[in-house]
């Protein structure tokens, strides 16, 4: 280890701190209750993660699958692992029902029992592979796997290329050194390194990790979004892409993913689980306390079938417009 | 106006005296406590401190102080080893060890040093400062501060540097 690690790593802790203006606000209101801050703090951070379901293609016709499957495929769960030197820096449940896809998103720092291993945090358990992680992710979800894919940031960029651009918005310009961001505010096409930097970026954030998350989700629907409605309906580009997730993307034995992705028909549905407590701390590690019965319940009701209950509840995306930090 | 200018004080500082406080403390959460309670403080003698040729210096060096006995007056026993934390110290098996696995490491060696170790070292290599102005806001000589390092260096495992001339 050197000198250079210990400077990243006191950056890396010197970036959970948190916002200027909490402090500044109880500042010029001394008085106010602890109580009052906490929750002020609690609830803006919930609008941050809050599920949201902008249908993101309502507007347009339904796409005409490229092969019309035979029969309904089952319901499928899917654990999706984004990792960076073999630590996983993004972890998403995504299920395929009846072409309905709900992304539910599974902050890395989610303090969780991981099977065989006690507690830690999520992303501790891929340190022990994608299986472990798999177990982890029922423990904390209750709901059943059936796949994993998971994917290093080089692959991630490599498919962000063959996609050929997936369309995101800015509510404010961001830089930030560490992730290679620099974006401009408004709509704008990502491929490649600026797709990497735009799901990688937390430093500078108003909200660290849990705006990384948001982006995250808004970018895995755009994402599905342009892979239904060009790059799979074009069976050239389609035996292309299925090439080369063969090649970048690291799953269960004999499946792809390409074929899933194919089938989604309608809005996609993105969420975070609830966080409990967004500061939490265990033994100085700041970590998110998570209660794994509210989050197996809020799973449950956010994949349920169609039609059998409402989605579950919570602030719209601020803006309303798709845009993100 | 004395007032006025600890509102700019404050708008211009926060967010550099909340990351210097959380890369201190390893926890954001006891670092806005500390933050908030010494700008507090600051601000019934903001006089005295804006006259100070450095008012920043003093006030990082009063969150340092107020960093240095708030743990002094919580139980040592705050920073028992976590499970993450006993994972990280352990060596680890399997292919999967890499830069990412070191820092994490790294982390956790970082967040058990003893106190004053950890605020030399953040002080250089988060605030980049001399040995000079490290003793300055930790209140000790330059041969103390050169032994903190020193020591925090051997327990994180890392090489000292090649010391240069001494400011």
């Amino acid at each position: 280890m050197t000198e250079d690690d210990i400077r990243a790593v006191l950056a890396d802790e010197a970036a959970r701190a948190v916002p200027g203006s909490v402090v500044v606000e109880r500042l010029r209101a001394p008085r106010r209750r602890r109580g009052g801050l906490a929750a002020a703090v609690a609830v803006a951070a919930a609008a941050a993660v809050a599920a949201v379901s902008i249908p993101l293609m309502a507007g347009r016709d339904a796409p005409t699958a490229p092969v019309a499957p035979a029969a309904p495929a089952p319901a499928r769960n899917v654990v999706v692992i984004g990792s960076d030197g073999g630590r996983a820096d993004s972890i998403m449940l995504v299920r395929v029902d009846a072409g309905r896809v709900a992304v539910l998103s599974l902050p890395r720092d989610a303090w969780v029992d991981i099977p065989g291993h006690g507690m830690g945090k999520l992303n501790s358990a891929y340190l022990s592979g994608p299986e472990a992680m798999v177990a982890a992710v029922e423990r904390l979800t209750g709901q059943p796997v059936d796949h994993y894919a998971a994917v290093e940031m080089a692959g991630f960029q490599r498919l962000a290329d063959a996609v050929g651009g997936v369309e995101v918005c800015l509510r404010a310009p961001s830089a930030d050194g560490f992730s290679g961001a620099d974006f401009p505010a408004g709509r704008q096409s990502l491929s490649g390194a600026a797709a990497l930097a735009f799901v990688r970026q937390r430093h500078g954030l108003p909200n660290g990790d849990l705006d990384r998350v948001v982006r995250q989700q808004v970018f895995a629907r755009a994402l599905v979004d342009k892979l239904v409605t060009t790059v799979l309906t074009d069976p050239g580009r389609r035996a292309e892409l299925t090439a080369l997730v063969e090649d970048v993307v690291d799953t269960d034995p004999g499946w792809s993913p390409v074929a899933m992705a194919a089938e989604a028909t309608g809005p996609v549905r993105v969420a975070t689980i609830p966080i409990a407590d967004v500061n939490g701390t265990v033994g100085g590690l700041a970590v998110l306390k998570v209660d794994a019965a509210q989050v197996a319940a809020f799973t449950a009701e956010f994949f349920a079938p169609a039609g059998s209950t409402a989605p579950p509840s919570g602030p719209p995306a601020p803006g309303g417009d798709g845009c993100v930090n | 106006m004395p007032d006025g200018g600890f509102d700019d004080f404050v708008v211009e500082r926060i967010d550099r005296l909340l990351r210097y406080a959380t890369a201190l403390c390893c926890d954001r959460h006891l670092a806005q406590d500390i933050v908030q309670e010494v700008l507090l403080r600051a601000q019934r003698r903001w006089s005295r401190i804006a006259a100070t040729d450095a008012p920043y210096l003093y006030v990082k060096k009063m969150v340092t102080n107020e960093y240095l006995s708030w743990r002094r007056r919580r139980a040592a026993s705050d920073v028992a080893a976590a499970p993450e934390v006993m994972a990280a110290l352990s060596p680890s098996v399997g292919d999967r060890t890499d830069a990412h696995a070191d820092r994490d490491a790294m982390r956790a060696l970082i967040a058990i040093l003893p106190r004053k170790q950890r605020a030399a070292l953040v002080l250089r290599y988060y605030e980049d400062y001399s040995d000079a102005e490290i003793a300055r806001v930790l209140g000790c000589a330059e041969v103390t501060v050169r032994s903190q390092i020193s020591r925090a260096l051997r327990a994180l495992r890392v090489a000292e540097p090649a010391r240069e001339v001494v400011r």
